[in-house]
Formats: C-alpha cells, structure tokens, sequence
C-alpha cells in the first residue's frame, strides 16, 4: 500500500476515533499509519529509523511483528505512559495508537497481508480471493486513493464543524440533537437553533435563528430580537415546530441569581444586573398593591403575567421588566438568569439574536 | 526434503528406494533399479507391472528397507493401494511425503506426523543459500519482503529467490499460512446492530437512527463481500 494511503487512512481513523478535527492531533496520528513499515529500510519509517529497521528486517520478515497487535499494545503502553507524566500528550498519545493500528490494519487488505496476531506466523487477509485484495500502485490502489481523498475531506469537514453526532442531528433536524449538544456545551457557550416552523397564533412562517434560553417539557424557550418564545409542538407553544438544529455559537457562562423583593422598586432593585454585553433574563413572582395592564404580542410567550395582586415573570428580559414594571413596588422572589459572552471581540461572534 | 531423508539415511547404510510420482511402472522401475532387483525376465524382456510389484514386495519383505515417496499425494489410487498391501504385509518402512492427503487408502493407516512450517531463521537460511548459488546479493531488506512470500514454506522460499534472480516482481503469496478474518470484522459490523437496540432501549433517537443505517449498510456489505467469487486452485 502506498505511504499516501497509509497517511490518509489513519488521519481518517484519528479524526473520526478521537472526534477532533485539531490539524496537529490528525497530522501525528496520519505520521503514526506509516511508523509500522519500520521493518523495512526502504520505508519512509525506516530511513528515519535506520537502526530499528535493521535490527527487524534481520530477523523478521516484513509486515510481522511490527504489523501486529502486539505492536499496537507496545505503542499504546509507551503513549499512555508517556502521557501520564505530560497531560497534555494524551490526544497525541491516542493519535499514535489509532493511527499506527490503523495503519498496519489497513495491510490487511493488501496481497500478503499481514502477521495479526504476532507471534502467530498466519497472515491475516481479507477477502479471501487475492484478486479482490490491493495490489501496491494499482489502479484499484489509486481509485481507493481517491475515494480516501473524498472521505477525509469529508470527515475533516464533519469533525471541524462538531462532529459526526452533532453533523446526524443537523441532517434529521430533530429536537433531540438540539438537546444533546445543550447539554454538552450549554454549560460554557451560547446555543444558537434555526427553527422552522409556524406561528401558532397566525400560522405564518418562521425561518430563523433563536438563542436557546432553556430545555422544557417537549420543546425549548428560545430568543429572538427582544422577544421570547416557546417552541415545541404542544397547542400553547408560540412557535410549532417542523425542523430545528442547533449550532455552538461564542463563548458564554449562565449565571443564576435570586433576588428577594420586600415591598420594593421593582425597577431599582433589577438595575444592577442591566450591564452591557449580557443577556438577563427574569422569572418569579411578585405580590404588588397596583396592577398595570402588560401588553402582549400573542407572538411572543406572554413573560409577564398580570393578575388581581401579582405579577408572575416567565423569562421576562430585564429590559422588558424594568419598562413594563420597573417604576411599581413588588415583594417575592426573582431568579435572574444572566448569559454573559466571554468571547474576546476578534472571536467570531453570534448572529444577530 | 524427501532427497534429504534419502541420503541421510544411505548415509547409515540403510537400503532406500525414493520414488517421485511417475506412471506405476516407472516408479515401479525406479524402485527395483535402486534395491538391485532385475527388472527383466530371463528371456530379457521387461518385467510387467505385476511382476515388479511382486518382486518389489517379497524383497522388501525379506529384507530391512525403507521406501520413500515424494508428492505421495499425486500417485496413483492403485500404486497407493500396492503401498498399503506392502506396508500390512510387514517389512517395509514406508514415508511417504504428501500435501493435504486424501483421508483414505494409505493415509488412513499410516502413522502421520505434520511437518509445521519452518521458522523464519531457517527460511533465511534456505534463501541465502539460494541466493548464494546464484550469486545474487540480497539485503535484510530484501530477504524481510521475500520472506513474507514464503511463509515458512522452503520449497516457496526457493521459489521466491529464483523469482528475485529473474527480477520477477511478486506481491502475491501462494503459501498457505493464511487466516481470511471478513467474519471477524463482520462481527465487528454486528455492533453497528447492537447500536440500534442501545438506541431503542435507552430513548437516544440518533443512536437508534445511526445503528439502524450502519446496520443496513453492514448487512448490504456483507452480503457483498461473501457473494465474492471464491479463489481459484489454479495459477492465473
């Protein structure tokens, strides 16, 4: 097999094993799919190691002991120890395992094949029949090549953009997907959906990007524009679903806070959480002796309820709050939810949300 | 190897006859030629088949012999069978050498002993001494690719040699140290399947939905690679 096939093979085998599309951690593990030809002074692997080659091409025959997984267990300990002393080896210690299995497993496929289970002198081969195995520069060889060349663009590309899980939700656009990745990066960066769908008011279409604020029973609080929705597929949500995917967007931290209310300003109280840059958002409820009518785009999810003596808060933003209330006197408790970027301001940042 | 075992044994004064796979007569000759048996009539014509089997047996009967036969395989179901009479009949020391023997006639009375491959130092051996002959030199390098070919088989490692002498450019290998492992990776492929009822069981849609395709594209594979044509006996 040639070495360009042993290169793409096991950079593909790394990227998809280790779920990383980190040029340097693909790269080691695409070296590592040539390092099991050492037994041979004419490999790449072999003229960088001349005296390891020698002492193996003496007294091995070529794609035996280094072509094994026994080999791959030596590799693998030598890594793994080494990473235990330096962290920050670990991905390139998986990179050179996978990428050396990877690298003689594909052998298997060639004319001799290879001594898989060293000390055994059997040669693994698959299929059977030789025609239907590689032979070394063949056309056969070349059009894998190509393949391969099509396969790592692909995974790359997969990868680079969160992975192949991340990629399956994206493709079926299903709210599942949506929740896997919320719950695997809500936590330190903002999740950005595209919904489509429709209005559940007007039934007119909705095609678009949303901040998602927070899971809920069959669907998603998401933000929009100053607005708030709910967006699922039960009869009281704002907007039905059809499709929805989500994407990582910049760096973010969520911050909850509670907030007691004695008989206060609303308004005075809230003001110190209003600071540039920071997304807040307000739910609770408030007791309050004056009752002001709240108007309500029935568009939106309705975040501020007025009844008899209270108000109840629904993921209300702050900014909503303090013009609709913010001069009245309330008591209770609040929670503040505040979604603070942390991206520097060369990192890409969201889409307008 | 069976040539080997000739002179070896010649060498201790034992009274051998090798025989290769010929017609039953000429094997028959060869044999009465090499225990100093006549193969002619009084008259001076050529003794016939039968008479040279009856000769053949009642000396090696009479006397402590050993008959070896090379590619014993390849001989005749009647010669084999002359073999068995000889060998019930006492007095003769048979080994026979023999690839992948019928299980019947001879080979189902005889006493076998499987001749493992040869290890690597000595197929070394065998090739350098080849190469040696034909005044070709070859390095580790060299020896390492060619000894893959041979697969602890020496009559291959020959093989492999003269191919090298004649700048013959061989991949393939036609010994028979060959494990085919598509079941294997097939059972890897079931796991594809077991994704899915992981999936189904645990509620993950995704996981459900990607088993349920690579079980698919798994079971579509498989009956691709084992619909393959199987490989011919034959040199092509």
């Amino acid at each position: 097999m040639l070495g360009i096939s042993h290169l793409l093979i096991s950079g593909i085998a790394t990227s998809l094993f280790l779920e990383t599309s980190e040029s340097s951690v693909i790269l080691t593990g695409a070296i590592a799919g040539l390092l099991p030809d050492i037994d041979t002074s004419m490999s790449p692997a072999g003229r960088m190691f001349p005296w390891v080659a020698g002492i193996l091409e003496a007294k091995q025959s070529h794609r035996g002991i280094s072509h094994s997984l026994f080999a791959s267990a030596i590799v693998g300990c030598i890594c793994y120890v080494g990473a235990f002393f330096d962290h920050w080896f670990l991905p390139y210690a998986s990179a050179i395992t996978i990428g050396f299995t990877f690298g003689w497993f594909a052998d298997t496929f060639t004319q001799g094949g290879v001594q898989m289970f060293w000390p055994s002198q059997v040669y693994c081969i698959c299929p059977g029949n030789r025609k239907y195995r590689l032979k070394t520069g063949s056309n056969a060889e070349y059009i894998l090549l190509a393949m391969l060349i099509g396969i790592a663009l692909t995974v790359f590309g997969i990868e680079s953009k969160g992975g192949m899980f991340n990629e399956f939700n994206r493709l079926i656009a299903a709210p599942s997907g949506v929740v896997s990745l919320y719950n695997e990066q809500g936590n330190s960066h903002k999740i950005i959906t595209t919904i489509k769908g429709t209005y559940s008011s007007d039934r007119s279409k909705v095609d678009g990007k949303f901040l998602l604020l927070r899971q809920i029973k069959d669907g998603f609080i998401v933000y929009s524009h100053g607005s708030v929705y709910k967006a699922s597929n039960e009869p009281d949500a704002q907007i039905v679903i059809e499709s929805i995917t989500a994407d990582v967007g910049e760096l973010a931290v969520t911050t909850i806070d509670s907030l007691y209310l004695s008989d206060e300003p609303i308004g005075e109280a809230l003001s110190k959480y209003s600071r540039p840059g920071v997304l807040v958002f307000v739910s609770g409820h408030l007791k309050s002796d004056d009752q002001l009518i709240i108007p309500h785009d029935s568009h939106e999810l309705e975040t501020i309820k007025a009844s008899n003596d209270s108000y109840t808060l629904e993921f209300a933003p702050l900014e909503k709050v303090l013009n609709a209330i913010g001069e009245e006197f309330g008591a209770g408790e609040l929670e503040i939810r505040s979604i603070i970027s942390t991206s520097p301001k060369t990192e890409k940042s969201d889409i307008d949300i | 190897m069976a040539q080997a075992l000739v002179d070896n044994l010649r060498g201790e004064g034992y009274l051998v006859a090798f025989s290769e796979p010929a017609s039953p007569k000429q094997m028959l000759m060869a044999i009465a030629e090499q225990f100093g048996l006549s193969t002619q009539t009084l008259e001076g014509k050529r003794l016939t088949l039968e008479a040279l089997k009856l000769a053949i047996s009642d000396f090696m009967f009479h006397n402590h012999t050993v008959l070896i036969i090379d590619d014993a395989h390849l001989c005749k179901v009647d010669f084999r069978h002359w073999l068995k009479k000889c060998r019930s009949r006492g007095g003769c020391h048979l080994v026979l050498f023999a690839t992948h023997p019928p299980l019947s006639d001879i080979f189902l009375t005889m006493p076998r002993k499987r001749l493992a491959p040869l290890s690597g130092r000595a197929i070394r051996g065998i090739m350098a001494y080849e190469a040696k002959l034909r005044g070709i030199q070859l390095t580790n390098a060299d020896f390492a690719r060619l000894q893959a070919s041979a697969g602890g088989n020496p009559a291959l490692a020959i093989r492999s040699i003269e191919e090298e002498y004649l700048g013959v450019e061989q991949e393939t290998a036609d010994h028979k140290q060959f494990v085919v492992i598509t079941s294997v990776l097939m059972m890897i492929g079931t796991l594809l399947v077991v994704l899915r009822f992981i999936g189904l069981g645990t509620s993950d849609r995704n996981l459900y939905i990607l088993g349920g395709i690579g079980g698919s594209v798994f079971i579509g594979v498989s009956r691709l690679v084992y619909s393959l044509p199987k490989e011919g006996r034959r040199i092509k």
